[in-house]
């Protein structure tokens, strides 16, 4: 231990080198030294520049206490002190993931590269040598304060926003059809339908619903907004409100994109569209009807097991005002099987490439048609499999049966 | 990755490569070069690219919207694959005029 005397080099009387903010200056800070002086003479200068929270420790164990009760955003550490050294203090510090992050700055006379190799690796973030330098004190307390704070900050935004995307992409899944509503539509008119829903690394601009239109028909609808992230994400909600607005249901699926289409073209800004593809089903009669707005091709399976990709051709939604989706007419009998998916399905990278138009409907062809819908559709999307948690977009699935 | 190879006096350019969102701030630019062109007629020659999404489809959009402010014209040529069949899908021939 070197003497205190030869510990002080600078006076204290020197100004500090730049201004520092009143939330850095009341940053808690913990000095552990065993020579009194020298808590004096960091203090000192420490005060000198600003910093008033300040807590001092005589000894390892001293500081390990002030460090639980204090949890500072610097700890500044002599090395050589009774009872708990400063080297098995970091060490435990870091091994500790309630302290692993706290900056340790350790002053030390010990000057050979050997020695302050053995500091670092022991975890410290910084040295300052002895005879301490008042100035430099400063500056490099100051800048781990600084750095501190503001990863702290960064961290509570970051699972401020996280914790935010989380409730916001739970009130996007409410706004998918309700599983009573879809046990009511079995019960009531033989529309059997399972769907998936995988979200991709963020929110995204997928939507589909249901809808009871008559006695005798129900509408299913698909939806996707271009990109992803929050802003499409907002898109879904703006159509379930124009959805849920409606007065009354257009009389086919081509008036309705038409009104979609109207709305959509004042609200999106230029370049956002959506594509969309709208069915009315009519179970007892074993007919549909539909339009489309540029989707990919939803696959309609007959009851003899052949599949015809639908025509899904037109302008999406939102992009010229007053275009006009003609609606198209298909059997849809007992035993059908209609198929709806967002594009995520045919633009997923597989290992072969992208799946595809062709791809889609070659999976399809080949699905084992026995077992629950949720079977039938898992077959569908089963290139997926085991590739949920890395889509580059959405994915809505939906399998329809006329059961 | 986008390539985009502007030719002659910057009213047409060839896109290689995937158009898709992370390449939105490359082809905005290459855009507005083209614009500045005052040339009634921007050709974007599709042959080599590869791959566009819906959000590539918009930034045609976002083209087309400044060319008409301008009098000017897209031409799209060249689409293959999966890009002529996005063009198709989406009816981008009502939008664009379109050349092989």
């Amino acid at each position: 231990m070197s003497s205190p005397a030869k510990d002080v080099e600078s006076t204290v009387d020197k100004p500090p080198q730049r201004a520092l903010s009143p939330e850095i200056l009341a940053a808690p800070i913990v000095i552990a030294d065993d020579q009194e002086i020298n808590l004096k003479l960091i203090g000192a200068f420490l005060r000198q520049a600003g910093y008033h929270n300040l807590t001092f420790a005589l000894d390892g164990e001293q500081a390990l206490e002030a460090i639980a009760a204090k949890t500072p955003v610097l700890l500044i550490l002599d090395i050589m002190m009774p009872n708990l050294s400063g080297l098995e203090l970091t060490r435990m510090l870091k091994s500790d993931p309630s302290y692993a992050d706290l900056p340790v700055l350790v002053q030390t006379g010990l000057s050979s590269a050997k020695d302050r190799i053995e500091i670092f690796e022991a975890g410290a973030t910084d040295l300052v040598t002895k005879p301490i330098n008042g100035p430099e004190l400063i500056s490099r307390v100051s800048t781990h304060v600084e750095r501190r704070l503001l990863i702290k900050s960064l961290t509570e935004w970051r699972q401020r926003v996280r914790s935010e995307l989380i409730a916001a992409n739970k009130m996007q899944l409410e706004l998918l059809p309700a599983g009573d509503l879809l046990a009511a539509l079995k019960r009531d008119h033989g529309i059997d339908i399972a769907s998936r829903f995988i979200s991709s690394t963020e929110m995204g601009g997928d939507f589909w619903g249901v809808m009871k239109i008559g006695p005798d028909c129900v509408g299913v609808f698909i939806v996707d907004f271009t990109g992803h992230g929050i802003l499409a994400a907002l898109n879904t909600f703006r159509l379930h409100t124009l959805i849920q607005g409606m007065e009354q249901v257009p009389a086919s699926p081509g008036e309705f994109l038409g009104a979609l289409n109207a709305r959509l073209k004042q609200l999106l800004p230029l370049g956002q569209f959506a594509t969309m593809s709208c069915f009315y089903l009519y179970p007892e009669a074993g007919r549909m009807r539909w339009a489309a707005a540029g989707s990919p091709p939803p696959l309609l399976r007959d009851p003899a097991g052949g599949w015809t990709p639908l025509a899904s051709a037109g302008v999406p939604l939102g992009v010229v005002a007053g275009t006009v989706y003609p609606t198209s007419e298909a059997p849809f009998p007992k035993g059908s099987l209609l198929f709806l998916y967002s594009d995520a399905l045919t633009e997923a990278e597989l290992p072969r490439g992208r799946l595809g138009e062709e791809g889609v409907l070659a999976v399809a062809q080949g699905i084992d048609m026995k077992g629950s819908m949720e079977d039938r559709l898992a077959g569908l999307i089963a290139p997926l499999k085991g590739r949920e948690g890395s889509l580059d977009d959405d994915l809505t699935a939906i399998a329809i049966g006329n059961v | 990755m986008l390539g985009i190879e502007i030719q002659d006096d910057s009213s047409r350019a060839a896109l290689s490569g995937q158009l898709v969102f992370s390449e939105n701030l490359a082809f905005r630019q290459a855009a507005s070069r083209m614009i500045a062109s005052k040339r009634k007629q921007l050709v974007l020659d599709l042959l080599n690219l590869d791959f566009i999404d819906s959000a590539g489809l918009g930034m045609l959009l976002l083209l087309r919207e400044e060319a008409m402010r301008n009098q000017q014209e897209v031409v799209l040529s060249n689409a293959q694959s999966q890009v002529k069949r996005m063009l198709e899908i989406s009816r981008f021939e009502t939008l664009f005029r379109l050349q092989s």
